[in-house]
């Protein structure tokens, strides 16, 4: 060949050399400095100068096999891209895709559900965490999930309607989902449209107050809607088995394929609450309550070996296994399995993992209920309590007694049924130890409709639960204001009457913010009029603060919290309880209770704001305010110090307090009781209390392990973090980046100023092209109009963004990029259907390992996926050195290639023979068929109970509706009238019975096992020292 | 392996990066390891030759003996100039050009010494920055010269190191040798290729993908010694990729250190009116684009000094025939850092950074020049001649 003849000719397709997925057609060729370079047009249309040495003929796509074998390597990117779109594509069953990709702090703890969940057949749980944990974020994870695998079409959350709002802000704010809230006629008006063939979807949120309803629960029988998803908030409230709200969650979770149950309330095995509870979310899994009992303490040597498995006390836990007898357990493949495995070695963490995960399958109550307790997580901060004692001057006295004595003798006249709930005078008496100047502003004045004066003291302030709901009268309670009013200004009152309980916040605050100059401090007050008061009195006298009652909206809430949470200079919110339901202040650490309330459980809803996961201090420091000689200083002493709450959390007891403090408050207010007697009837509710909680606490302490020991759970997120399996910040912005750098260079994403923010121009063209592809797909959703909102927000169509959760949780203007961001999808979807970018070996080198010596490897990623009852998928890596060794763990394996993923680089390799190549490539495949079929042989033990259960379940909730048609039927045939309707029933029944045919057929179906293996990518590291 | 060596001559110091054009990866020359900051990456752009006929690189001029010649700003001028030095008391005729293959051939020997070291026998090709004015009469001349000047320092390098002390006679039979050697090579073989360093800074941009499509920009390099300035587009009219149209390309005699003679301000009023006047060329040719939304960067290291005050508030008058003027104020363009460059193969710390701005010149000039964008000049008919080494047709850019 002559020196001016170029190897390669117009026409010709290429590829590069290094860069593999870099192929195109050669369309000019130019000399120059001695060298043939070359015009080449790239797949994605663009055009590359590229000179000869750096090219090599491409030949038609070939297996990673072949690839490999002709040591055909290509870059890190190449390497990095292929597993990361792996990863967002491929929907692998223990690689959770929604963990860190939602605005929310990083809690390992708060995947354990999620883990139970995604390991579980029936999909049905119950999250029993103690409070301040984050129940919802668990169940938000969850969602996002099971949603990222098939997409939820219907949803409904159930929920106290005070948490309406909370579940909508933070299903949208965290997790992107855009869910309505919606009352009785408009669920009602669902489930007419379904019944007419209507396939709109629902997505929403309703309080078990509209929806607990006995036509919604008949109608729903009759149309039996199918939802994706339920999801159940503070399921206590569902314990009682004859209320409505028993009824209607029985119902609704009939109806879902997925259902939740999140409850803080202590879990307590001799309790029918909880039977109650787990029987809604699982009825076919126990008939009675005997039967439960019996079935728990036939368990308790499974939670045993569990224990004892986690400890490497591996005789021990064979014992307990041995202990078994019934045939339930005895005859199943996996407990033969794991018993023939524990007496043998046991070296591994992959063997102790899978004799956990085998045992934890073998128990029959793991996978229907979660817990975590606050020791579990080791929330640090310590409450520490301080008493503001004031004496009120001669003025405020006379006024307090005034008030007092006037509503003692108002109680006694009515009548004694109404007297528990009686809002009228409750409210007043508690008023005036709340702020004396604020009560009189209002009740004074003589413009103001006592409509207004009401809804000034409500907030609106319901008490929710259905047990205590006592009818309310509200003309009754517009009468007692009334002559309230009149009777306020009858009393003389000295207008410039000191505020003497002010004056002490004052001296606080001043040291509060003498000690700690960064100190946000949250100041409650059970009422409107206080909290505007004491708002407006502050912010004259130059302290900064918020206010946030009911008046405000929730969008005008999240501006005040993000501002709250991220200015410096404004230190104090002041809030009424109701209003701040739900929030999470864990940036705050000094409370100020400037009332008190009367219920142990609101004091506790309270601190619960700031003593929850998140709170960075310390200590948390509560500011009691307690007037000398009051009912409320009372309180505090004989009560809230004996109980302890103060000093640690009393957790939720709202369900076994039960009557105890209304009770007490109806005693204190009607009674003409001496101070020393209001101090006795304190300290009788405080005895209760005390009672009750240590009961609950020691039946926790038996109930607990037995339920369920979730060792498992643990050691497997363990083993996700560390292996990575899961989409990782820096991996995403690598996975976009080297995208938009090949196909979109002027959209790159760049550095900011700022630590974890990103900065990057959308051109029109990339919008349009993300838009269309997303239309495709049809899946435009909330978080791509945000996208496009943000886009236009500035003319230079430049947005800022971060993949880091924490940052996107505390700066909301910045984008959040997640695994599930609509440019994320759209690269996804520009891979899956232009293969050829993805290349599937690399040769890549790495400054030292802790996992392996320097020298050369060869590293293989397998795809298994077996598809039976349930959906196996999983990703394999085995590592073989240059003596064609296997030297890793599966899971060290999976350790080393998510270190290549951060430290790894291109490396060049000299030519090898082809046939070293052969014997590591068959080395590797001989391995990954082994393990294949060890994977294989597990889960065919498994698969037929599984599909037998599934069957099971599908029967029981067929033949449950067909049932209730029939009874219908056989209740109306005798009535002309009614029994027009019977043809119509019978049609429904054939529907039914049609339906359980499908999916009975369906399931059986996947009594064989379909299973597949493939090579995903292969390579070369060189683990240089 | 091939290696693309870009060279950046300034007025003061010498910049030069590499590019390893299978990895894909720049690197910057570090010339003294034991310097900080930007001190490891540059290298003084002065010669002297002393009355007994040694040269020095690196030279301060007050280390000067009596009769030194000494030799700056040699890439202005250098076209024409013959100079006459005394050396032992004996005149000799020497051509500018010569002396600027000395200089040359002394960084080039060290550029190859350092990676023959660190490559297993790298093909090396070298990209050359040259001044050009855009629509210069001399420009063909000047490039001629540049082009025989940088390849005999190539061709010098690979056999002779020139040293600080080694006597200039005993090199020039040898360029002259080399010269006629040159003469015979056939053009394509060369290893040097010449690119205007003012458009090198938009090559920087494109390959970092700083440029939006359909935006006009003007790049103002601030060095030691010159200033240029250069107007171009970039459209995205065309699938894939885009064209890049220059519209008008100046280099100026002021810089961060040539204005002490002067007054500070009036160099800055100098910068002001010449900027002002070559934009005025450039509205002409399209006033409506230009008029809008333009977009100004500024590059070197006299945007550091004294002339900063020229970065600030560049605002521009234009007359517009009637009683009103037009005030045109430019929006400030950010330079982005690329991020695939190595500090240098031993992995030093990475002060580069800081640096970029000066730096990234040499950045752009080491993508070779075939896979530099090329520019289409956007100028009236009969002046296009002066740019034909430039093809008609732009082609799309690849660079990054």
């Amino acid at each position: 060949m002559s020196e001016n003849e170029s190897i390669f000719k117009v026409g010709q397709i290429v590829r590069k050399k290094i860069q593999k997925d870099k192929i195109g057609k050669i369309e000019s060729i130019n000399y120059q400095q001695g060298i043939h370079w070359y015009q080449i047009q790239l797949n994605n249309g663009q055009f590359i100068t590229a000179e000869e040495d750096s090219l090599e003929p491409y030949t038609s796509v070939q297996s990673p096999e072949e690839q490999f074998k002709h040591f055909n390597f290509s870059d890190k990117n190449s390497f990095s891209r292929i597993l990361s779109y792996s990863k967002l594509s491929g929907g692998y069953s223990s690689n959770p895709m929604s963990l860190k990709s939602s605005k929310t702090l990083f809690q390992p703890y708060q995947y354990k559900p999620l883990l139970k969940f995604m390991y579980s057949d029936d999909q049905r749980l119950l999250i029993a965490d103690e409070v301040g944990l984050g129940k919802t974020i668990e169940a938000g994870h969850i969602l996002l999930e099971m949603h990222s695998r098939a997409p939820i079409k219907s949803l409904l959350v159930i929920c106290p309607k005070s948490l309406v709002l909370k579940w909508q802000r933070e299903l949208s704010e965290k997790f992107f989902f855009e869910v309505e809230i919606i009352n009785k006629s408009r669920f009602m008006k669902f489930l007419n449209d379904y019944e007419r063939g209507n396939t709109q979807k629902i997505f929403s949120i309703i309080s078990y107050q509209s929806i607990r309803n006995r036509d919604v629960i008949d109608k729903i029988r009759e149309v039996n809607p199918e939802i994706d998803f339920v999801i159940f908030d503070e399921m206590h409230w569902a314990r009682n088995e004859d209320s409505l709200t028993h009824k209607i969650t029985q119902v609704v979770s009939e109806q879902a394929n997925s259902a939740l149950g999140l409850t803080a309330t202590p879990v307590m095995i001799g309790s029918q609450n909880l039977f109650n509870i787990l029987k809604i979310l699982n009825p076919y899994e126990f008939t009675t309550e005997y039967d439960f009992k019996q079935r728990l303490e036939e368990n308790k040597p499974v939670i045993q070996a569990i224990r004892h498995i986690g400890e490497s006390q591996f005789d021990l836990a064979l014992k307990n296994l041995e202990e078994l007898s019934e045939d339930l357990y005895v005859n199943s493949p996996i407990y033969i399995e794991t018993v023939k495995k524990l007496k043998g070695k046991i070296e591994t963490k992959e063997e102790v993992l899978k004799l956990l995960r085998n045992t934890t399958e073998l128990s029959l109550f793991s996978h229907l209920i979660t817990r975590t307790r606050r020791r579990d997580v080791e929330l640090k901060a310590v409450r520490r309590s301080m008493t503001m004692n004031i004496s009120f001057t001669r003025n405020e006295k006379m006024f307090y007694d005034a008030i007092t004595n006037y509503i003692r003798e108002k109680y006694s006249l009515i009548n004694n049924e109404r007297r528990g709930t009686n809002f009228g005078l409750m409210m007043p008496q508690r008023q005036v130890a709340s702020c004396i100047p604020a009560m009189i502003k209002i009740y004074a004045s003589s413009r103001m409709q006592t409509q207004k004066i009401l809804s000034s003291l409500k907030d609106e302030y319901e008490d929710d639960n259905e047990l205590n709901n006592g009818k309310k009268n509200n003309e009754n309670e517009e009468d007692q204001i009334n002559e309230l009013r009149q009777y306020i200004r009858d009393i003389k009152i000295d207008q410039s009457m000191t505020d003497s309980k002010y004056k002490e916040l004052k001296k606080a605050l001043d040291t509060i913010f003498a000690n700690g100059k960064n100190t946000k401090v949250l100041i409650f007050s059970y009422f409107k009029a206080t909290v505007f008061y004491l708002s407006e009195k502050l912010e004259s006298e130059g302290y900064r603060n918020y206010e946030i009652t009911g008046n405000k909206n929730s969008e005008e809430r999240d501006v005040i919290l993000t501002d709250f949470r991220n200015k410096n200079n404004i230190k104090i919110l002041i809030s009424t309880e109701v209003s701040s339901e739900g929030l999470d202040l864990e940036f705050c650490n000094v409370i100020v209770n400037y009332d008190l309330p009367w219920n142990p459980m609101v004091v506790e809803q309270r601190i619960g704001r700031l003593d929850r996961i998140g709170q960075k201090s310390e200590v948390i420091t509560i500011i009691n305010f307690a007037v000398n000689d009051t009912i409320e200083a009372r309180i505090l002493t004989r009560l809230y110090d004996r109980i302890e709450i103060f000093k640690e959390s009393i957790g939720d007891l709202e369900s076994i307090l039960g009557d105890e403090i209304s009770k007490m408050t109806e005693d204190l207010l009607s009674q003409n009781l001496s101070p020393a007697e209001e101090e006795s009837r304190i300290t009788q509710a405080a005895d209760v209390i005390i009672a009750k909680k240590l009961e609950a606490k020691e039946l926790e302490k038996q109930s607990a392990g037995l339920l369920t020991y979730d060792e498992f759970f643990k050691q497997e997120l363990d083993a996700i973090l560390k292996e990575k399996r899961y989409i990782t910040e820096n991996e995403l912005l690598i996975y976009l980046n080297e995208f938009l750098k090949a196909n979109y260079i002027d959209c790159q994403i760049r550095s900011s100023e700022e630590k974890f923010v990103f900065q990057m121009y959308v051109s029109p063209e990339l919008e349009q092209k993300i838009q269309f592809s997303l239309q495709q797909q049809s899946s435009i959703d909330e978080q791509y109009f945000e996208f496009t909102r943000q886009i236009k927000k500035f003319d230079n169509r430049i947005i800022f963004l971060t993949f880091n959760a924490e940052l996107a949780f505390n700066k909301r203007e910045l984008i959040y990029i997640n695994n599930f961001h609509p440019i994320v999808r759209f690269v996804t979807d520009y891979y899956r259907t232009n293969s050829k970018a993805l290349f599937p070996c690399s040769s890549l080198k790495m400054e030292s390992s802790d996992l392996i010596a320097a020298g050369q490897y060869y590293y293989f990623s397998w795809e298994f996926e077996i598809v039976g009852g349930r959906k196996i998928k999983n990703l394999s890596h085995i590592i073989i050195n240059s003596n064609v060794e296997i030297v890793l763990s599966e899971s060290s394996s999976a350790e080393l290639i998510s270190e290549l993923m951060d430290n790894g680089e291109s490396q060049k390799i000299s030519d090898q023979s082809n046939e070293k190549a052969e014997t590591i490539m068959n080395k590797a495949r001989k391995e990954a068929i082994k393990r294949f079929t060890e994977l294989s042989l597990e889960i065919e033990q498994s698969n037929e109970s599984t599909i037998n259960k599934q069957l099971e379940i599908l029967k029981r909730n067929y033949d449950n509706k067909i049932d209730r048609i029939n009874q219908t039927i056989s209740e109306v045939q005798y009535d002309t009238k009614k029994a027009k309707i019977i043809p119509a029933l019978k049609g429904k029944i054939k529907k039914l019975s049609d339906e359980k045919t499908t999916k009975e057929f369906e399931i059986m179906s996947r009594k064989h096992l379909d299973k597949q293996m493939k090579l995903i990518s292969a390579g070369v590291i060189e683990i240089i020292n | 392996m091939r290696i693309n060596v870009g060279l950046d001559f300034g007025t003061c110091y010498t910049k030069v990066a590499f590019f390893d054009m299978e990895m894909e990866k720049h690197y910057f020359f570090v010339f003294d390891k034991s310097k900080d900051n930007l001190g490891r990456y540059v290298f003084p752009s002065k010669l002297r030759i002393n009355s007994d006929g040694r040269i020095f690189f690196a030279a301060n001029k007050n280390m000067a003996f009596g009769g030194d010649t000494y030799y700056e700003f040699f890439k202005i001028n250098m076209e024409n100039t013959i100079r006459t030095l005394k050396i032992n008391d004996k005149e000799y005729d020497i051509d500018d050009y010569k002396i600027v293959a000395l200089y040359c051939s002394h960084i080039l020997s060290k550029v190859r010494k350092y990676l023959n070291s660190k490559f297993d026998g790298p093909d090396l090709i070298f990209n050359f920055g040259i001044p050009l004015d855009h629509l210069g009469d001399n420009n063909e001349n000047r490039e001629r010269k540049f082009k025989l000047a940088f390849n005999l320092a190539e061709m010098m390098s690979r056999d002779h190191f020139i040293e600080n002390a080694d006597e200039v006679l005993e090199f020039l039979p040898i360029l002259d040798e080399l010269e006629r050697e040159y003469n015979k090579i056939k053009k394509e073989e060369l290893k040097v290729t010449v690119y205007p360093e003012t458009i090198a800074g938009v090559a920087t941009l494109l390959s970092t993908g700083s440029l939006s499509a359909d935006v006009r920009y003007s790049i103002v390099d601030i060095g030691a010694g010159t200033t240029d300035v250069s107007f171009f587009e970039f459209t995205r009219n065309s699938i894939p990729g885009g064209k890049f149209h220059v519209y008008n390309s100046n280099t100026y005699n002021v810089g961060s250190e040539n204005f002490v003679e002067n007054d500070v301000d009036k160099s800055i009023k100098e910068l002001r009116d010449s900027f002002r006047v070559a934009f005025g060329k450039t509205f002409s040719l399209a006033k409506e684009k230009w008029s809008n939304d333009f977009h100004l960067l500024f590059l070197g290291g006299g945007t550091r000094g004294d002339l900063r005050e020229f970065t600030k508030n560049t605002e521009i008058t234009i007359p517009s025939g009637n009683l009103f003027r037009n005030y045109i104020n430019p929006t400030p363009q950010e330079l982005y850092i690329p991020d695939n460059i190595v500090d240098c193969i031993d992995k030093e710390e990475e002060s580069w950074n800081e640096n970029f701005d000066i730096l990234s010149i040499a950045y752009g000039l080491s993508y070779p020049k075939m896979m530099m964008p090329k520019y289409n000049p956007q100028v009236p008919e009969r002046q296009r001649d002066v740019l034909r080494q430039t093809p008609e047709e732009p082609l799309t850019p690849d660079v990054g």
